[in-house]
Formats: C-alpha cells, sequence, structure tokens
C-alpha cells in the first residue's frame, strides 16, 4: 500500500518541462556548432606531446596506469610488436611501424627527407619489404632498456631470474625481435573505433595493411584510409598515404590526384616559412614534403615517355615551391630532375 | 506576492534538504574514501617534487593526473549522491513525514539535486587543492584555460546530479550507478565510435541525431587542453558548452520533477 498516490503535475513545472524540452532540442545542433569551433589539435591528435610523455620517468613507473585510453593502446601495440617484451617507453611507432632500419619516418611510414627522385621510390619500396616479415633489425639497433632487469642489475637474485623466465624477456643487448606488424591491426582498429579522431592510428592501420602486398589488403587499406579521411577531412597525412596506397594497386591517376590534394591541404595548414611549432610539427613538415615530392613525382610516373616526365614534373615542382616557402629539400630535388634531364637529352 | 511567497518557499526547502544532505556526505564515509584515494596522489606527487622531475611533459603529466582525479573523484561523489537521495528517502521511509510537512514534490527534486552538486562541488574543491598544489610547475599553461576548466566541470557536476537524480526516479540505484559510470568515463568515446560507424544515408543521419542526444561529459572536460598548454576556447565556443550543460541538466531536472509527481510512493 502506498502512502502517497500519484498527484497532479503544477503548471509551472509542465511550463518548465517545455522550456527545457525545447532548449533541449537544440542540443544536437549546439554540439555540432561547437565541434566546429574547437580548431586546435587536441591532446591525442598531438604526437610530439605523446612521445614526450611516453619517454618520460613517471610515464615509465606508473607503467599502464594512463589517464589516455591512445596512449594505453599504442604502449599495447609496442609490446606486441616485440613479442611481449616490455621495453621501457621509448615509443616511436612511426619507426617499429616500419620496422625499424631506417634514421627517421614521417607519419606516413615512409621515408622522408629523400628529396631526390630514386630513393623516395626506391626507399619505400624497400620499407614496404623490410617490414613484411617478422623481421630482426639488427643493423642500426639502438639498446633500449626492458622493464624487467637484466641478471646484472638485479638485486632480487633467484626472484629476478623466476621473473625473466615466466615472463616474456629478452637481453636488451640483443636487437629487439619484431613480430608482424599485422598482428597489431585489432588494435588500430580499436584506437580509430574508440577516437576517430586519431590520425595516426589510422596511418600506420593502413601501412601495415599495406605491407602485405595482397590486392584484397590494399583495398582494405584504401578503405581504412577512407574512413579516417571522413572523421578528419583536413587530415593531408591521409591523402597522402592514400595516395601510396593507391600507387601501389596501380590507380596511378588516382593516386596523383591523392597526393595533389594531400600538398592543397598541408598548403592550407603550413605556417609561413614552415616554422615549427605546436600546430605545425616536424613531422607534419617532413609529410608535407613527402607529399610535394610525391605530387611531382607522379606527373613522371603518369608520362608516356621519362623525358616528358621529368618535364611535367619539374614543372609542378616549380607550382609547388612557389607555395611552399623554405623547403630547401625540393630545390634539391630540382637539382636532381635537372640533372635527370639533361642525362635523357643527351641520350 | 504568491511568486515572491513561493520563492521564499522554494528557497528555505532547498536550503533545509541541502544542509541536511551536506550533512550526510560529512558522515558517510566514501567522501574520506576518496579522501584517502586523493591521499595516495598526494603522496606520490610530493615524492616526484622531492626527487625533482626531468622535463615538462613530465611534470604536466603528473598535473593531469591529478587534476584529473580530483574531478573525477568529485564527480563520483555527486553521482554517488545524486542516485541514492530518493530511493534511499523511500526505502528508509523518511520522505514521508519530508512530503507531509507539507512540501511540494518538485521542491524535494531540486532540493535534492542542489544538495548532490553542491557535494560534488565541495569533494571537488578539497580534493583539487590536494591535486593541485603538489603537482610540479609548469610552464606555458593558460590560466584561462584552467579557470574555463573549472566552470565546465562545475556544470559537469550539475548535469551529473541532474541525470542521477532522474534515473534515479526511473531505475534501481545499482543500474543508475553503473549507466552513469560508463557515461562519465566512456560515453564521450562509445558515442564517437557509434557515430563513426553511421552510414551517410538519411536514416544514418537521423540517427546520428539521436545520439547526441545521449549527455557527453566528454566535452566539458578541458582538463587536457589545459594541461598541454592549448589557449583558452573563443568566447562562442565556451559559452556553447556552457549552454548544453545547462540545457541538459535543466531538462534532466524538470523531467524528474515531472516523473517524480506521476510516481506513486
Amino acid at each position: 500500500m502506498t502512502q502517497h498516490a500519484q498527484t497532479t503535475v503544477p503548471r509551472i513545472i509542465r511550463i518548465a518541462l517545455c522550456g527545457a524540452t525545447l532548449l533541449f532540442a537544440f542540443v544536437p545542433a549546439v554540439l555540432d556548432f561547437a565541434a566546429r569551433q574547437d580548431t586546435p589539435a587536441a591532446r591525442l591528435s598531438d604526437f610530439a606531446a605523446q612521445q614526450r610523455r611516453n619517454s618520460s620517468a613517471i610515464a615509465t613507473i606508473l607503467g599502464e596506469f594512463r589517464t589516455n585510453l591512445s596512449d594505453m593502446l599504442f604502449i599495447k601495440t609496442e609490446r606486441y610488436l616485440h613479442g611481449g617484451v616490455a621495453y621501457m617507453p621509448h615509443i616511436d611507432a612511426d619507426e617499429l611501424a616500419a620496422s625499424g632500419n631506417i634514421a627517421h619516418m614521417t607519419q606516413t611510414g615512409e621515408k622522408a627527407g629523400q628529396s631526390d627522385e630514386t630513393t623516395t621510390s626506391v626507399s619505400i619500396a624497400a620499407n614496404d619489404r623490410k617490414s613484411s616479415a617478422t623481421a630482426e633489425h639488427d643493423d642500426h639497433h639502438e639498446e633500449v632498456s626492458t622493464l624487467i632487469r637484466t641478471p646484472e642489475n638485479d638485486f632480487r637474485g633467484v626472484l629476478g631470474k623466476l621473473e625473466r623466465e615466466v615472463k616474456p624477456w629478452r637481453d636488451p643487448r640483443l636487437p629487439h625481435e619484431h613480430i608482424g606488424g599485422v598482428e597489431l591491426l585489432p588494435w588500430y582498429r580499436l584506437a580509430t573505433l574508440a577516437d576517430p579522431k586519431n590520425v595516426r592510428a589510422y596511418m600506420i592501420g593502413a601501412w601495415w595493411l599495406k605491407t602485405l602486398h595482397t590486392q584484397q589488403a590494399l583495398r582494405e587499406a584504401v578503405k581504412f584510409i577512407e574512413e579516417g579521411l571522413h572523421h578528419n577531412k583536413t587530415a593531408f597525412q591521409l591523402e597522402l598515404m592514400r595516395g601510396y596506397i593507391l600507387r601501389e594497386l596501380g590507380e596511378k591517376e588516382e593516386a596523383a590526384k591523392a597526393f595533389d590534394r594531400a600538398v592543397e591541404l598541408a598548403k592550407q595548414q603550413r605556417p609561413a616559412g614552415g616554422l615549427i611549432g605546436r600546430n605545425w610539427t616536424i613531422y607534419n613538415e617532413e609529410d608535407a614534403l613527402a607529399a610535394c615530392t610525391m605530387s611531382a613525382l607522379m606527373r613522371r610516373e603518369l608520362a608516356a615517355n621519362d623525358t616528358d616526365g621529368i618535364k611535367a614534373a619539374l614543372e609542378r615542382l616549380a607550382m609547388v615551391k612557389q607555395e611552399f616557402d623554405n623547403m630547401p629539400a625540393l630545390e634539391r630535388l630540382e637539382r636532381s630532375l635537372r640533372a635527370q634531364l639533361e642525362t635523357a637529352s643527351q641520350k | 506576492m504568491t511568486g515572491s511567497t513561493q520563492s521564499v518557499t522554494l528557497n528555505s526547502a532547498v536550503g533545509l534538504l541541502t544542509r541536511a544532505h551536506f550533512l550526510e556526505v560529512l558522515r558517510r564515509r566514501e567522501f574520506y574514501a576518496l579522501v584517502l584515494l586523493m591521499g595516495l596522489y598526494l603522496v606520490g606527487a610530493l615524492v616526484i617534487r622531492i626527487v625533482g622531475v626531468e622535463d615538462a611533459a613530465t611534470a604536466a603529466f603528473v598535473l593531469n593526473l591529478g587534476l584529473s582525479l580530483s574531478f573525477f573523484f568529485g564527480h563520483l561523489m555527486a553521482l554517488l549522491f545524486a542516485v541514492r537521495a530518493i530511493p534511499d528517502e523511500i526505502e528508509s521511509r523518511t520522505i514521508y513525514p519530508v512530503l507531509a510537512k507539507p512540501l511540494a514534490r518538485h521542491y524535494f527534486v531540486v532540493g535534492k539535486w542542489f544538495a548532490a552538486w553542491v557535494a560534488g562541488v565541495f569533494a571537488t574543491s578539497v580534493l583539487l587543492l590536494m591535486g593541485w598544489l603538489p603537482a610540479p610547475h609548469v610552464s606555458g599553461l593558460a590560466a584561462g584555460t584552467f579557470i574555463q576548466a573549472l566552470v565546465l566541470q562545475t556544470a559537469s557536476l550539475a548535469l551529473l546530479s541532474a541525470l542521477g537524480v532522474l534515473l534515479s526516479v526511473h531505475w534501481p540505484k545499482s543500474v543508475n550507478m553503473v549507466v552513469l559510470i560508463v557515461l562519465l568515463l566512456a560515453g564521450h568515446r562509445i558515442v564517437a565510435a557509434v557515430r563513426g560507424q553511421l552510414p551517410e544515408t538519411l536514416v544514418g543521419k537521423c540517427i546520428d541525431w539521436l545520439i547526441r542526444y545521449i549527455p557527453d561529459f566528454g566535452i566539458l572536460n578541458l582538463i587536457d587542453r589545459y594541461t598541454d598548454g592549448i589557449p583558452p576556447l573563443g568566447i562562442v565556443d565556451f559559452s556553447l558548452r556552457l549552454f548544453y550543460a545547462v540545457a541538459v541538466s535543466l531538462f534532466c531536472l524538470f523531467w524528474a520533477c515531472y516523473r517524480f509527481y506521476r510516481r506513486a510512493l
């Protein structure tokens, strides 16, 4: 038995509820408008900030207790990549994504700063081959401590030995063993599901798919990248990666268009002189350079003969150079192309 | 005249309920448990300060952790009190003498919401001191962003309390608590993930529109923005977010009042 039955709702509450419902009806529009207002890069997309966080001592002490889901996912991917061995945070996921032995990778996973035409196209293929297998990169190996101490530095004696036996561990002096990054794909999928604005997860996921070198995987990679572009319409790195994948698929005209779009988007975002700062990192600059380079070089690939191709590439390069000031690598590419044009003319 | 009398009655009713509820906050163990948990951070942060912080990113990380924990625990406090306020009164039958005063039912709901909000703000303030003061100094942070973060988190507490009170009229405490914790911690990500998978069709767009009615606490959280040294939001953006919190809170609150009238006790 109830002591208080339902009662009539006072008029003031009805009116207030109507007013509040009216306000509430506009909530999706307000969210949409607010999303358009917030332009500065958020924490997740700030790659440099993430790198700094992951390399800090506190990040080591706190291990996986992070406030950021994306950070945790990256730590997981790195650990899987090393066959379960926990190394001290030193994440350069881009280098890892390409399985190492390259001095520096752009965010797209392609080698940057290689301004001359031959090295650019050759290095892409070389990187692909390297990353496709369970590569053990013993050249250019850099020693990174493991979370579990080495026998020499472990005061725990038999307990330490036990931990090294029962947990995945590898002597840090030995080269890291990288397992196939394809196994990481679900993590990148999860990362993009958790945050569709995570451009890097889209890029690295697509990169690993690309390394499978099958039509189906490449199509999947294009689909993945296009999903990323749907959520991040101004991410020129995604257009750049899309161009690389389409190029591998043999769709060179589409690839050229993707590189051109990447150039256009990069142009809109790049500060004057390519000044490195919070919103324009060294990685952005390198990706912009890669986009400019590929945009020019695709003209060469599309041309009927090499001489016409080089001329077309030089023409495109001249246009790009006008829009991207203070990019010395483009000058070098121009010199290299001119030299090749002379050689081709002499023949 | 009537309006003025009613206003005084509302104020005094809400004031009394809030006072009673606030005393309960101090009597309950949850608040002290949260203070103890925050104490763990405090000890850690002090140790880090003594040992020394090697770079700005680490300092920002510690500060982020402190602020995130204090705001999260503050929200947890508001949530615990909001979801239990009405069901506990009904279970212990103390609601009947209160409503027999006579007290309008909406005063009771508003009082409970306000009390949960105040409890959340109080807990956040205490925990914030523990989370902020011992954190290492980070240069290049925008004070404006911090102020905006504080205002939006206060609005977020009001929203969470209103939602908790509304759901407590409909659902059992435990279900309500789980739903709200999921919404608070992962709602933003879940909504983003679902929205990301919707097709570009009319139906997809309609679903997308409807999904945005799910309360999103993520847009009211500027802590990462602050600790990353990003400048304050533009006035329009900030006002929109505040409007969002107010609109959803008011809707939840009045809907809770309406449903509470329609409910047999």
